[in-house]
């Protein structure tokens, strides 16, 4: 919001130039946005304009913060308590239809306007404050609304119809032509100012054409009223214009400061336009509580950390205005007393409130640091957090980056696929098409990656642990997954990631982890990236981790391989603790065999047919080497390395030879193997 | 005796000099170091004899042994290093490339963040991105219809989930949004814990706002939250100022304590801080004591408990940490630039 300095300076002389104010401000009072020549933008929190929003408020503030008593504070203390209504015949009737949303309503009348220019400090106050003069009724307006915080609406008499203003809900199909020009349709949950037949203002929010002050002006009617926040916030929202008095109203605006605003307009008007008032009518049916609250030093001390006595204490309540009463004619010195704040402080509704302004006051600065006495308890992090910490060194270790990306994807994920369209998350308001919905794999970002980085790379490890969304059964669900890739120009990287991952298993504690082709199972939402003939599920405990696959679409010559991994399945699978195996006291034998089978065969189930062969001495099982040309016909060679090992004795050629022999024949009936 | 061994090492002096390649040395080693050799066969025989001559073959064939053992091994090395520039390594060769992936930088500043805060005796929690109303604004005192929740610009997610329609309209508490920022998990906390407690939440959030080199639509925050029958305003000033300073290892750190406003937060503060050789005031977190309405919104009783709230973000934090001038780097996927960040 923007204040004067000038104004302000005036009300406190005390401020040195706007450098020194703006430090002072930013340290004890209100963040200030910046400053432009005699202008201040300051950033008013949404609970002080109340008071605030008003230069007299910020005179108020910087005072109190500079530990000067504001000198116009009494003033103003009075001008709060006086009377606004005229008694007599009144010209001008107002009626509140709608009570719940006017607490208060005051119309003042005046005759014998003269509609011109404003004089010119009125003028530089205004522009100070980025606003444009316009004439002098309604720059008198504006300039008591900064003054004093209370918006006010001026409106020519003679286009009242019946002389009458009514505050009431709009009526279905009315419209209204703003001052500037705008045709606004209204609901018939906005307030409105009316007169005996049409809309003449959005209350709160904007004054109407048909009751336009203007050159011709001779009589007008000042309004000073109080407007329910909600419905001026949901009412301006809804038709799009925001004003500096709407800013105030949704905001929570005391009614008692309707009477700043109409006894101060009602001074200028007179002292500037030498207009007297013919008649006020004030309809204020609930006048406001008094706020008074029991302040306790002892609670305010333990809240905040302090040791302030009840004569520190009692000099800033007394900077801000705070009257101070004994409480059940307890001594004050005591310090526990009653404290009332400004009718205008709406903020201030507890003693917690009270607490705040004493250490602002004070300057948080120099409040002392003090350690806090606690309970020691383990402190620890969540199951989950440590497993995603503990992947992310393991995969680091094995030489993989990590990549962060956006949470979203663009709105052509899936367009061809009207069932995943239906499962996926979308944006009400999303900010552009790139970032429609939100992402339900990591596939995609990390497929990004591949492709962005393989301009500077000719291999790529990477990987990402991160949220993805999707609707099941109409519900959202929020998963967190690991992603990992691993590609590179020119070579296959399927089993490097394959190993990778038992790496990775055996490193978290996973154990009993099976990986299996069943294209039935492809992953939902990674579909475009991967290759579903060469997929494997990845699966322990009976429940799908996620998948490994071959990754398409890649640039030319790249080979990449993708995993996809459910972060909370794995926290529930891995296995805390280790368990000391036995180191092998006798030596082993290995022994490689080569095979030549039909290509059909899977590598997979030739390896699990031996490690389930009739043998107990069989340690290990792998795939030293593959062959496949032309000339084998249909057929590939594999070479098999096995690894025997027996817990109790050295073995023997003899023993080995006959389990090999067996594994042979396993091999020949099993799978039809020409054995090399 | 002793003759016997003189022999031997005369024999081996002049058959070491024959040595040419590591095959006949190792034959040379067998040869007189040997299970069967010559010096193994008078050490067997030392068992016949008797007192003093005993003692002092002993000590001979040691020596001689030593001897053997020594000159062995060095001529072991002048034959490995044969054919090498001066018989040494040329030291001053680079070393041979090693490498191990990269840790984001976020992650890094998120560890760092949770190990202080780890020794501090708090502990990491987490919560969901999405979210629905009542968590990220209702329950922390910022209710609907107020100008207050424009402080944060907000994703919502289409859709009917959740939403009751009756006499009153639709009951908005229940529409979800992508949170936008990790204060909600003070009340998800809150509602199933006992204090006194104190946790960090660390977490990605969302703001719908353009994107330039300080703003991104998601990013990090860190929340913190202690709570207890005494922490006080002090306590908090005492636990963020050891954070910082531990953080940026400046203990001579300076501090600005800004009043400001979150209607989750009374008093609501601004930290600023100013490192060594920092010329201006950096604005890195903000914070409060938790207002009472949120503690009854968990059903706490406010005159019993009280505590503070914080959050900071991850981003800026690593962003000044590593002079980072550029936020959208973070999420840019550039492996040159994730590269960067090894120690």
């Amino acid at each position: 919001m923007k204040f004067s300095y000038t104004l302000l300076k005036k009300l406190v002389p005390e401020i040195k130039n706007p450098k020194a104010l703006e430090e002072h401000l930013s340290l004890y009072a209100f963040e200030v946005d910046g400053i432009e020549e005699k202008t201040f933008d300051i950033k008013l929190p949404a609970n002080r304009y109340g008071d605030a929003a008003s230069h007299w408020g910020v005179a108020q503030e910087i005072a109190a913060t500079m530990g000067i008593r504001f000198s116009e504070q009494r003033a103003i203390a009075t001008l709060l308590t006086r009377q606004v209504t005229t008694t007599g015949k009144q010209p001008l009737s107002v009626t509140i239809e709608a009570k719940d949303l006017c607490a208060r309503y005051i119309g003042a009348y005046c005759e014998n306007v003269k509609v011109g220019e404003s004089p010119k400090w009125i003028k530089e106050i205004l522009t100070e404050c980025g606003m444009r003069p316009i004439n002098n009724v309604v720059d008198i307006m504006n300039y008591v609304m900064l003054e004093t915080g209370q918006p006010l609406h001026a409106f020519d008499y003679d286009k009242l119809e019946g002389g009458k203003l009514i505050v009431r809900r709009a009526r279905k199909g009315e419209s209204i032509v703003t001052l500037d020009d705008q045709e606004v349709s209204l609901t018939e949950d906005m307030l409105i100012i009316a007169d005996a037949k049409r809309p003449l203002a959005i209350a709160g929010i904007k004054g109407g054409k048909l009751a336009e002050v203007d050159t011709h002006t001779k009589r007008i009617v000042i309004e000073a009223a109080n407007f329910d926040p909600v419905s001026i916030y949901k009412t301006s929202r809804a038709v799009g214009i925001l004003t500096d008095a709407s800013a105030r109203f949704a905001r929570t605006l005391s009614p008692e400061l309707a009477t700043l605003g109409a006894i101060r307009s009602k001074m200028l008007l007179q002292s500037i336009m030498d207009l007297k008032q013919k008649g006020v009518v004030d309809i204020y049916p609930k006048k406001q509580a008094k706020k008074i609250l029991k302040f306790e030093l002892n609670r305010c001390n333990a809240f905040l950390g302090t040791a302030f006595d009840v004569k520190t204490v009692r000099t800033y309540f007394e900077l801000l205005g705070f009257t101070i009463t004994p409480f059940n004619k307890t001594p004050i010195a005591a310090g526990t007393f009653l404290v009332t704040a400004p009718a205008l402080r709406t903020d201030i509704e507890h003693p917690n409130d009270l607490y705040e302004e004493i250490v602002r006051l004070h300057g948080f600065g120099n409040l002392r640091s003090a350690a806090p006495y606690v309970h020691l308890v383990p402190s620890g992090f969540e199951d989950g957090v440590v497993l995603k910490d503990k992947v992310r060194r393991v995969l680091t270790s094995l030489g993989m980056d990590e990549v962060y990306n956006h949470s979203f994807v663009s709105d052509q994920f899936g367009h061809d696929d009207a069932d995943i369209r239906a499962e996926l998350v979308a944006l009400e308001n999303p900010i552009s098409k790139e970032y429609t919905f939100m992402r339900p794999t990591l596939a995609g970002g990390l497929h990004g990656n591949v492709e962005s980085n393989s301009r500077y790379f000719d291999a790529i490890a990477a990987f990402e642990v991160g949220r993805v969304f999707a609707k099941h059964k109409k519900e959202i669900k929020e998963n967190n997954m690991l992603g990992i890739v691993l590609a590179s120009k020119g070579t296959e990287q399927f089993f490097e990631l394959k190993g990778l991952l038992h790496e990775l298993f055996k490193r978290i504690g996973l154990n009993d982890v099976t990986m299996y082709e069943n294209a039935e199972q492809e992953p939902r939402f990674a579909g475009a990236y991967i290759s579903d003939q060469e997929m494997l599920c990845i699966e322990s405990d009976g429940e799908c981790l996620g998948y490994l696959a071959k990754m398409k679409h890649l640039p030319a010559k790249w080979h990449g391989s993708i995993v996809e991994l459910d972060m909370a399945l794995l926290t529930k699978l891995v296995v805390a603790e280790h368990e000391y195996v036995p180191l092998p006291k006798y030596p082993s034998i290995v022994r490689d065999i080569s095979v030549l089978v039909n290509t059909r065969e899977r590598v997979g189930d030739i390896m699990q047919a031996m490690q389930l062969a009739d043998s107990a001495i069989i340690e290990d099982v792998d795939l030293i080497d593959e062959y496949e040309n032309e000339k084998l016909d249909g057929k590939r060679s594999l070479t098999f390395r096995i690894i025997f090992q027996a817990e109790d004795r050295t073995l023997t050629d003899e023993i080995v030879n006959k389990d090999m022999e067996a594994i042979v024949a396993l091999l020949r009936k099993k799978f039809s193997a020409e054995i090399r | 005796m002793v003759d016997k061994l003189s022999s031997i090492k005369a024999s081996f002096e002049a058959d070491v000099q024959l040595v040419t390649n590591l095959e006949q040395w190792e034959v040379l080693r067998v040869k007189y170091l040997g299970r069967k050799s010559q010096l193994s066969d008078a050490m067997s025989l030392l068992k016949d004899l008797s007192g003093d001559q005993r003692r002092d073959f002993g000590k001979h064939a040691n020596e001689v042994r030593t001897f053997l053992e020594v000159v062995l091994e060095d001529t072991r090395i002048a034959l490995e290093a044969k054919g090498t520039h001066a018989n040494r390594i040329d030291v001053t060769r680079p070393g041979t490339k090693k490498q191990t992936g990269h840790l984001h930088p976020l992650t890094r500043v998120e560890d760092e963040i949770k190990q202080i805060f780890l020794a501090m005796n708090f502990s990491v929690v987490e919560g969901p991105e999405i979210e629905t109303e009542h968590y990220n604004f209702d329950a922390l005192n910022v209710p609907a219809n107020h100008p207050a929740r424009e402080m944060w610009d907000t994703f919502w997610i289409k859709g009917e989930q959740g939403k009751q329609k009756g006499k009153t309209g639709p009951t908005e508490a229940l529409r979800y949004l992508l949170r936008t920022h990790t204060s909600p998990m003070q009340i998800r906390y809150m509602e199933k814990n006992t204090p006194p407690f104190q946790i960090i939440v660390p977490g990605r959030v969302f703001r719908y706002e353009a994107t330039d080199a300080s703003h991104e639509i998601n990013f990090y925050q860190m929340e913190g939250l202690m709570v207890g029958p005494h922490i006080s305003l002090a306590n908090f000033k005492y636990v963020i100022e050891e954070f910082f300073k531990k953080f940026f290892n400046d203990p001579a750190m300076q501090f600005r304590f800004r009043p400001s406003y979150f209607p989750f937060v009374e008093p609501g503060v601004e930290v600023d801080i100013k490192r060594k050789g920092d010329s201006k005031w950096l604005e890195v977190m903000g914070a409060g004591m938790v207002h009472r309405n949120v503690l009854k919104a968990v059903g706490y009783n406010p005159e019993e408990v009280q505590g503070f709230a914080f959050g900071m973000g991850t981003d800026r934090l690593a962003m000044l940490k590593y002079k980072i001038p550029d936020i959208r780097l973070l999420y840019s996927g550039d492996l040159r630039f994730i590269q960067q960040f090894k120690k």
